[in-house]
């Protein structure tokens, strides 16, 4: 099995903007004949940081017009290791294949992470390598309540899953919510809550 | 405008006296700035050189060191030893005011309640001074100011024995949010709504994590502290709000705050609001408590850990962490204190849903509407009602709340935990001081930290009396000015003693405790619980081994994790 590392950037400040270029990008490499094994979201940049994208796709190497392709169709500059120029894009996949940063949002065993499952298992049924309790969450015996939701990060050269105590002792669910509270500033207004009278 | 004069019983006049005083103490002299180096005699110029090499002699530390020196500790205790000089507004005593410098209204996108309903429940539940902070942004900068002024001078007067300040909740460019408030003056308004048009976030689209805007953040401060010393409005501070919420701040922009300046950008939420956010039940169950539930952004700044988008028995990983962030500052001996607040939006359980208005048209939702019926999706309690900011202040008025909290001289509580608390370093030879404050011992051992706690003896409004298991006493090396300002540890600052609590204790829980000759300077803080959720601290068991726990996902009940933590106090060897 060979891997290959596509970057793609579209200068992006938004991450779900990112992820709607990704699942285009994705779409358009499967139909070039390639599977995509890993989709990364990535923030990359110095002074003005931003979000790139990047695949890990199995098959032949893809050739040259394929990223021509991605580079006008998605509109983004994309870049395949090891070749391409240094920017954010080459940035996205070097961290996807070095599993130095960033998170993933397509994943081998994603469809399997659903519901509650043994925190214990989550590595023989998915990419994940490691399941981590952040601040001493205990996760041995733990169970997983995924919420439909798992983004596993990349650190240190692995894929992990941080997870974080959840409601009740013994359970954990991962560090990242789908919903997380918005930002409550006027640019951005917290969703009201359901004014419907619940109860007494 | 009259606004300022309606307290008739209270002291009001603010001798604005925290640059300007000259306390006439044996440190005194040379921590104030006041004072040219010229007029020292060579011992105090010695001293004044080493506070300057120490990093600790700013406008902030000369302001911390001479409050300190005024020593005020509970009811007169330390009073007799404050030498001379008794100018305008010196205290006879202290009094720990207790307050919220962070409330929204229905003049915020995302809020709801009116000011007079917001000041009434602080008031019932106990807070002596409230600052109201809508959302900073385009709408509230065009049409909020004014009225919320009008609502604000309404409310003073419906309340007189609470001090109501008006203020804005910052979007702080290329970073999170902070409280921003004035003393009551002619020029407040004209000032609040000039600050907010040329340095809000929002209004100026200025919220990237880049170069440019994180300058408009220091201008801003710097702009406020230019209206102060040129009287266009009597005072002014900033405090950032639930700062480590979604990794906005990073350690070298709360720095540069600081060091812009230093009298206007004093400290930060230690704990955030919205402590109901994690109770167990309908909506809440992906909620963080203080709604803590982010992950990282392109915005966050990449090198903090994903712990610290956590929160700690309701704190903030800044402050929850020993040796962490907050002491990494006070490791500089250099002023940053911490507060505790509401951030009242809408309220656990009210009855209360936004009204019609459309805030981005009219800077208002209108009048709330009551629906009858409890709404427990909402996530934050009412100011007063369970966290606590408690201000030593000279007197009861708008400018030693404001003077109190520039000083440090604060302590932050949840849920009643204590009753109330005094604390000094006593000994080596100098006067003693209390929370916020510095002291220059000499090489004796005598040097002592006298803590009285009143245990809770009433109900908090869960209707527990809350019992407080422990106080620990976190000390730390003050080693100068930080060389990475992104530097967000501080390796020498531990728990060095946990007292506990006897179970029959009542009344008044009392430490003394001694630190042994000690020849570099450092600092102390405190810190309490109940007992009830406590874990290793992140950097390991030796330097906390039994701090706050981390706080899960949709279950997190703060009545039943109570913490306080006060503010430090500096002690320098001569
Ligand atoms: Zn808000
Ligand atoms: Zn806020
Ligand atoms: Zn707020």
């Amino acid at each position: 099995m060979t891997l290959h590392h596509l970057g793609l950037d579209a200068g992006q400040r938004e991450r779900a903007d990112l992820e709607h270029l990704l699942a285009r990008a994705g779409h358009l490499v499967v139909a070039a004949g390639l599977a995509v094994r890993l989709a990364g979201t990535h923030v990359v940049g110095t002074d003005e940081r931003h979000w790139a994208g990047a695949l890990e796709l199995v098959g032949d190497r893809p050739d040259a017009g394929l990223v021509d392709r991605l580079a006008a169709q998605l509109p983004a500059s994309v870049v395949l290791l090891p070749g391409g120029a240094d920017g954010g894009a080459r940035e996205a996949a070097t961290q996807l294949r070095d599993r130095s940063a960033g998170r993933l949002v397509q994943f081998p065993g994603q469809d399997r992470l659903v519901g509650t499952v043994p925190a214990d298992d989550v590595p023989r049924l998915s990419a994940v390598e490691q399941v981590v309790g952040l601040a001493g969450t205990a996760t041995v015996g733990a169970a997983l309540q995924t919420r439909g939701f798992v983004r596993p990060e990349l650190s240190g050269g692995r894929i992990v899953l941080l997870v974080r105590p959840f409601v009740e002792d013994g359970t954990v669910a991962p560090f990242e919510t789908e919903h997380p509270t918005p930002c409550c500033a006027a640019h951005d207004p917290r969703p009201v809550p359901g004014t419907a009278p619940v109860g007494g | 405008m009259t606004h300022e004069h309606q307290h008739d019983g209270h002291s009001h006049s603010h001798p604005h006296d925290h640059d300007h005083e000259h306390p006439v103490t044996d440190t005194g002299a040379a921590v104030d700035l006041q004072i040219p180096d010229a007029e020292l005699s060579p011992g105090e110029l010695g001293r004044r050189s080493f506070l300057r090499r120490a990093g600790l002699l700013g406008v902030g530390a000369a302001a911390a060191a001479g409050m300190g020196a005024l020593g005020g500790l509970g009811t007169g205790t330390a009073q007799a030893r404050r030498p001379g000089g008794a100018g305008p507004g010196a205290p006879a005593s202290l009094m720990w005011l207790a307050g919220d410098h962070h409330i929204h209204t229905q003049y915020s996108p995302d809020a709801q309640y009116l000011v007079s309903q917001q000041v009434g429940q602080g008031a019932r539940y106990g807070l002596d001074w409230m600052v109201i902070t809508d959302h900073g942004g385009a709408a509230h900068q065009k049409f909020d100011v004014e009225v919320t002024h009008a609502d604000v001078v309404a409310a003073r007067a419906q309340n007189a024995r609470t001090l109501v300040f008006q203020g804005v909740e910052w979007n702080i460019p290329a970073a999170e949010h902070g409280t921003v408030f004035v003393a009551p003056g002619d020029g407040d308004v004209a000032l609040l709504k000039e600050f907010e048009g040329s340095y809000d976030g929002s209004v100026k689209g200025a919220t990237a994590p880049n170069a440019a805007n994180e300058a408009l953040a220091r201008d801003g401060l710097a702009f406020l502290g230019t209206a102060v010393q040129q009287g266009r409005v009597a005072d002014a501070l900033m405090l950032a709000n639930h700062p480590a919420r979604k990794g906005l701040d990073s350690p070298h922009e709360i720095r540069g705050w600081r060091d812009t300046a230093p009298t206007i950008a004093v400290g930060m939420e230690g704990a955030p609001g919205h402590q109901a956010a994690a109770i167990p039940g309908p909506g809440h169950a992906t909620n963080g408590r203080g709604y803590y539930d982010s992950s990282p952004s392109a915005d966050s700044f990449a090198a903090y850990p994903r712990e610290s988008y956590l929160t700690y028995g309701g704190f903030d990983w800044m402050t929850a962490t020993v040796g962490g962030l907050w002491d990494s500052l006070l490791a500089e001996g250099k002023p940053w204190w911490i507060t505790a607040n509401s951030d009242s939006h809408q309220v656990y359980q009210d009855t209360f849903a936004p009204g019609p208005g459309v805030h981005a048209t009219t800077g208002s939702r209108g009048a709330p509407v009551d629906t009858g019926a409890p709404i427990p999706s909402y996530g934050d309690f009412w100011p007063g009602y369970y966290s606590r900011t408690v201000v030593g202040a000279t007197d009861f008025s708008y400018g030693a709340v404001m003077a109190g909290i520039r000083a440090g001289r604060m302590y932050v509580v949840h849920g009643g935990l204590i009753g109330g608390l005094s604390a000094q370093v006593t000994g080596g030879g100098a006067a003693p001081a209390t929370l916020g404050g510095t002291t220059m011992v000499n090489g004796g051992n005598d040097v002592e930290l006298q803590v009285d706690v009143q245990l809770a003896r009433r109900p908090n409004q869960h209707g527990d009396v809350p019992r407080l298991r422990k106080v620990d006493v976190v000390v730390g090396s003050i080693t100068g000015a930080a060389g990475d300002q992104d530097s967000f540890l501080a390796p020498d600052t531990t728990v060095t003693a946990s007292y506990e609590v006897p179970a029959n204790a009542s009344g008044t829980f009392t430490i003394r405790h001694r630190f042994g000759r000690r020849r570099r300077p450092f600092y102390v803080r405190l810190r309490g619980s109940d007992g009830n959720r406590t874990a290793p601290g992140l950097l390991g068991a030796a330097v906390d081994p039994a701090g706050p726990a981390v706080d899960a996902l949709g279950n997190a009940d703060p009545w039943t994790d109570l913490w306080f933590y006060t503010n430090p106090i500096f002690v320098l060897p001569r």
